[in-house]
């Protein structure tokens, strides 16, 4: 801007918004607050400026805010994922975005696509890589019960429950990219509800309350 | 179609065996020839060398079993399976013979040819035409893999698609399906439903013992 223009506390110079108006007021006034009364303000409960919560809700929203899939496609239903993660459905808006390489900087396995047996222990191989908490998607008719092969494939593992615990059941043959987002939604809503269930109890735990005298 | 059918038999019969061909279909929708299986290694030759058909589009396998002569008819159950889908008891053994087909392409004239071989469930044992077609590297194992025909001379005959030490070849109608592979099971209860009984169980156990 201007060259000459002096230090604009002792100088302020006018502000004018695109109607003409002038607007701001003179710096000094604006920086002449009292510290301990402005936080008095904020700090306020009825200011809405204050949100009381517990730790754990805290924790559970953080974790369903920033949930890490695994890149892991087995058939057709992998078409479908992508399609989810890509620019139209965007899992990246439920914070799903970040499809990792690896399992174990990752904590939801999507099992999109039919289970073989030869493909099962690896599968079992990368849940157990992955660090808890953990989740599981069952995407697709193949990874609930078998789909079409669930009596005369030979080779197919009829639900992949019998392999890893699975927390969410996305039907389709396969499910649209908007029945993954909402399978998606479902497992955040389980996170969102869950109060440490999966918090196990270690069994010093059992044996050290028999022992405290009553 | 550039050749006959029966200018393709006839030059058969000249070049490798006056009864090279046991059967020719012309009545199908698509024209076949049945050879003898073994001599498919020399018809293959001759297929390739003197009649120009260049291309193997694919090696497969046929199990007879339940099919008539004419390949009519189709009254044999899937094994171990009732119509209304109950498991019943395992049906009588299986006799029928096996086939392998060979669909073969003259790629100047893009005429096909539809080429089988008939062998006995007791010995499936056919020539190969690797040496002819390296196409039939793959398409022969995936046949061994399906309906365990073998095929003599092949330089690597393993399983393809199933692991090496899965029993039984599933394409074969007294194939019976397995409940598990080793430790991965193929059909039954959740996990979590079978942790959970494991649980109530081991639970009445100690409850057992504490009485």
């Amino acid at each position: 801007m201007s060259a000459d223009r002096k230090s604009p506390r002792t100088q302020p110079e006018p502000a004018f918004n695109v109607v003409g108006d002038r607007i701001g007021d003179d710096r000094e006034n604006l920086l002449d607050f009292d510290v301990d009364e402005q936080l008095q303000q904020v700090a306020e409960p009825s200011s809405g400026n204050v949100v009381l919560a517990k730790l754990e809700d805290l924790f559970r929203w953080g974790q369903l805010s920033s949930i890490w899939p695994m890149t892991f496609g087995l058939a057709c239903c992998a078409i479908e994922m992508m399609s989810a993660a890509g620019t139209r459905y965007d899992f990246d808006r439920f914070g799903a975005g970040a499809m990792r390489a690896t399992p174990r900087q990752t904590d939801l396995m999507i099992v999109s696509g039919t289970v073989t047996a030869k493909m099962a222990t690896r599968l079992k191989r990368l849940y157990d890589q992955m660090p808890d908490p953990k989740w599981v998607i069952a995407m697709g008719s193949c990874a609930i019960g078998g789909g079409p092969y669930f009596k005369y494939g030979y080779h197919v593992v009829k639900g992949v429950d019998m392999m890893v615990p699975v927390d969410v059941y996305v039907p389709g043959c396969p499910p649209r990219p908007e029945v993954l987002l909402d399978g998606l939604m479902r497992l955040q809503d389980k996170i969102r509800g869950r109060k440490g269930d999966r918090l196990v109890k270690p069994k010093w735990v059992d044996d050290y309350i028999h022992k405290i005298p009553e | 179609m550039a050749m006959d059918l029966q200018t393709i038999v006839d030059r058969l019969h000249d070049v490798v065996r006056h009864d090279a061909v046991v059967v020719v279909d012309t009545e199908s929708v698509q024209p076949s020839i049945t050879v003898r299986a073994d001599l498919v290694g020399d018809v293959a030759r001759c297929l390739h060398q003197e009649l120009g058909f260049d291309r193997l589009l694919n090696v497969s396998g046929v199990d007879h079993e339940g099919y008539d002569d004419n390949g009519k008819g189709k009254h044999r159950k899937i094994a171990k399976y009732a119509e209304d889908g109950s498991v019943e008891a395992v049906t009588e053994p299986a006799t029928g013979d096996f086939s392998v087909v060979y669909h073969v392409q003259n790629f100047s004239t893009r005429e096909l040819l539809t080429l089988r071989a008939r062998v006995p469930r007791e010995t499936p044992v056919v020539q190969t035409v690797t040496s002819v077609w390296s196409t039939a590297l793959w398409g022969e194992r995936e046949t061994y893999d399906m309906y365990g025909i073998e095929f003599e001379g092949h330089p690597d005959l393993r399983r393809i698609l199933l692991p090496e030490d899965w029993v039984g070849h599933p394409l074969r109608k007294d194939y019976e399906m397995p409940a598990r592979y080793h430790d991965v099971p193929l059909e039954g209860l959740p996990l979590s439903v079978r942790q959970q009984q494991e649980a109530e169980a081991e639970a009445s156990r100690n409850g057992g013992d504490a009485q």
